[in-house]
């Protein structure tokens, strides 16, 4: 083993694995931040670069780029409200109010470090636990799959904002929302009426642009006075205090993000908010969630930068992408002559461990190339908001029109940006209608894959795992609620109290 | 007087969300009624409830609109909580329904003039519009930044991430 480890050093202490390795990150960074281009573009945009290079070095790069647009969606999260990935949206919740308090320093700081820490934490989980995990993820059938689904959506009780209600309509307006497009089952229409750009339901990137960022252009122009100047350039850092009193967050989420991410099709995004949700639920002052906590920001980026590294663990171990991105990645390595799997731990051990270094790596060069994109992106907050707010408009009608070159999603993008402002302004959360609409297609499909395989209600109680999970949705549901009844009750007190005297 | 202020917030308030809540309830009982039965086909051969490519949208409507009939109740008869957004807001534009005119118009126009004008050129009109709108008086901005922000932001995505971009008129002399 000590040989083969030793080979994998030998093999990875390279110029061209470092300096792919730096390239990826930072090009990963800069292209996350650009709000319609994700990570998931970035990596398939490298990808013909690596045909020429060693296989190491190849794949380093597309990993570097993937973990670079993981950290890189949360800059324009926090500074503009433009979530540049989807995974970013979480972040969105509590980075963009510290922004707007002149804090977007310690928020884009401590996305940073929560990703950094979260990204180590995963790439350590990778390392040692690759085929145990993987074992487990295998383990995973529909019904399995529609109750962590199921824990996954009682997150909306932690992301409804002011109003419980509004919140659980939202999710389900999200849900809804995904129902549109051909029936996965029969292949019938629903809600297309005939149109074929719905086909295949509506697109996910224009409805996150529009739903998070549009509504903040429609805001500016509507009201009397520029709402506010967001200042970058505030000098706020991340205190000691802070970043001990979000590492249990940090670390909770990191692991939150392993799981997930080891689960083939759960996704970065799902992390994020249930990290998020669990912060919330233990917190010890929940109401500042929403409104400016930096634990939020903390959870939300340890959630989804967790995932990271535990995406490749399917890949690896059992040669599954779990996403897209993986997909890609999957094709690199075929096209490098390697198939990932089983057999590739024994037949190149020694090139798995070099990629595993050069993972770890990435840890390190993304804490460098984030600190440097903070300082630069950073700038974007400094602009006025009347020469910002066209060019974000414009980047929003670019990036809509870049996922699939078609006028369409820019429709799309502007529709659920009139919708996010009418959300906006009767203060209903958006995030739970994002996470209604994420997790709504693997909801049904999972409920309905589980009748098919035995059409008996009983499918869902058939093994431990859906029984862990049926139990924790019960206890987060129970828990969520009865936290927000009691907060509800609490003002409602001292509303009667007030009014009273 | 500022318990007037407040009080009168407080029932506009309230008003908004029974007006909110009634409009949802109303919304989600012609959704099921007209728009599932008119917008799903669903296949004669269906055997469980649970397979029917309507059978969620008619789960999910019905839950939006017991929700909705909640938070009518709650309205109606609890105090009413006012959002931070709502206390804190700012008023509205003197001129605000001439303003969302205006940027109804500029979104009509990313919307439906690129194919015609080109992606770059509707961009640069939509943005010097817009930075005009927003105050903006000094030439030199307006058309620095409107030009070549839309420039720069367009070489980037055609020529780095090369994602195809409409040309317009301009397609027949390239």
């Amino acid at each position: 083993m000590f040989e083969n480890i030793a080979t994998g050093f030998e093999l990875f202490f390279t110029l061209g694995n470092i300096l792919a390795i730096t390239a990826g990150v930072c090009l990963g960074v800069v292209v996350g931040a650009i709000p319609g281009l994700t990570a998931t573009m970035a990596v398939a945009l490298a990808l013909p670069f690596t045909f020429n290079l060693d296989p190491v070095t190849g794949i380093l790069l597309l990993v570097g780029v993937y973990k670079g647009g993981v950290f890189g969606g949360s800059i324009t999260a926090i500074l503009i409200r433009a979530p540049g990935t989807p995974a970013a949206a979480c972040t969105v919740l509590d980075g963009y109010p510290l922004a707007q308090k002149g804090q977007a320093g310690k928020a884009l700081n401590m996305a940073l470090y929560a990703s950094c820490i979260a990204d180590f934490l995963s790439n350590l989980s990778l390392i040692f636990f690759a085929s145990l995990i993987a074992g487990l993820a295998l383990a995973f059938g529909p019904p399995e799959y529609f109750w962590l689904i199921c824990f996954s959506l009682t997150v909306v009780i932690s992301i409804s904002g002011s109003s419980l209600t509004k919140g659980l309509i939202s999710g389900l307006l999200g849900l809804l929302t995904s129902t549109i497009g051909l029936d996965l089952v029969y292949g019938t229409q629903r809600f297309t009426y005939g149109n074929f750009n719905l086909m295949g339901g509506v697109s996910y990137i224009p409805l996150l642009i529009g739903l998070f960022a549009l509504p903040e252009v429609i805001d500016f122009y509507v009201r009397k006075v520029a709402p506010f100047t967001v200042k970058a350039a505030d000098r706020s850092r991340v205190t000691l205090a802070e970043f001990k009193g979000s590492l249990l967050s940090i670390v909770r989420g990191s692991f939150i993000g392993v799981i997930i991410g080891t689960i083939p099709g759960a996704g970065a995004t799902a992390a994020a908010f249930l990290s998020y949700g669990e912060a919330r639920r233990t917190a010890k002052s929940p109401e500042t969630f929403g409104k400016g906590n930096v634990e939020g920001v903390a959870a939300s980026e340890a959630g989804n930068n967790g995932v990271a590294g535990a995406t490749l663990i399917p890949l690896l171990a059992l040669g599954i992408p779990g996403d897209v991105v993986t997909a890609v990645i999957l094709g690199a390595f075929m096209l490098q002559g390697l198939t990932p799997g089983p057999l590739m731990f024994q037949d190149n051990i020694t090139i798995i461990y070099a990629i595993f270094i050069g993972i770890m790596l990435s840890s390190i060069v993304l804490l460098g190339s984030g600190k440097l994109a903070i300082r630069y992106f950073a700038r974007i907050a400094d602009i006025p908001r009347h020469i910002l707010l066209p060019i974000v408009l414009m980047f929003c009608v670019f990036g809509s029109y870049a996922v699939q070159s078609q006028m369409f999603d820019v429709g799309v993008m502007l529709a659920f940006g009139v919708l996010g402002f009418i959300m906006m302004k009767i203060n209903m959360a958006a995030a739970p209608f994002l996470m209604g609409f994420i997790l709504g297609p693997l909801f049904e499909d999972n409920l309905r894959r589980s009748f098919l395989i035995s059409e008996d209600i009983l499918i869902f109680f058939r093994s431990p795992i859906c029984w862990i999970f049926i139990t924790i949705t019960i206890f987060s549901l129970v828990v969520g609620i009865r936290r927000e009844l009691r907060a509800t009750r609490a003002k409602r007190d001292a509303i009667r109290a007030s009014s009273a005297s | 007087m500022s318990e007037t202020i407040t009080q009168t917030k407080a029932r506009k308030g309230r008003r908004r969300e029974i007006l909110f809540a009634a409009l949802t309830l109303a919304a989600s009982v012609l959704f099921g009624l007209f728009v599932i039965p008119g917008g799903v086909v669903t296949p004669a051969s269906v055997k469980h409830l649970p397979l029917s490519p309507a059978f969620l949208p008619y789960l999910l409507t019905a839950a939006i609109g017991i929700f909705a009939l909640i938070h009518l109740l709650e309205a109606i008869f609890a105090p009413h909580i006012p959002a931070e957004e709502e206390a804190g807001a700012l008023d509205a534009h003197p001129k605000w329904k001439s303003r969302v005119l205006m940027l109804v118009a500029l979104l009509l126009v990313y919307l439906l003039l690129p194919d015609q004008l080109g992606m770059l050129v509707t961009s640069m009109v939509v943005t010097i519009a817009l930075l005009a709108m927003g105050g903006e008086r000094r030439p030199v901005i307006l058309i620095g930044v409107g030009i070549s922000v839309p420039l720069l932001v367009y070489l980037f995505f055609t020529q780095v991430a090369q994602v195809p971009m409409p040309l317009g008129f301009f397609e027949d002399w390239m």
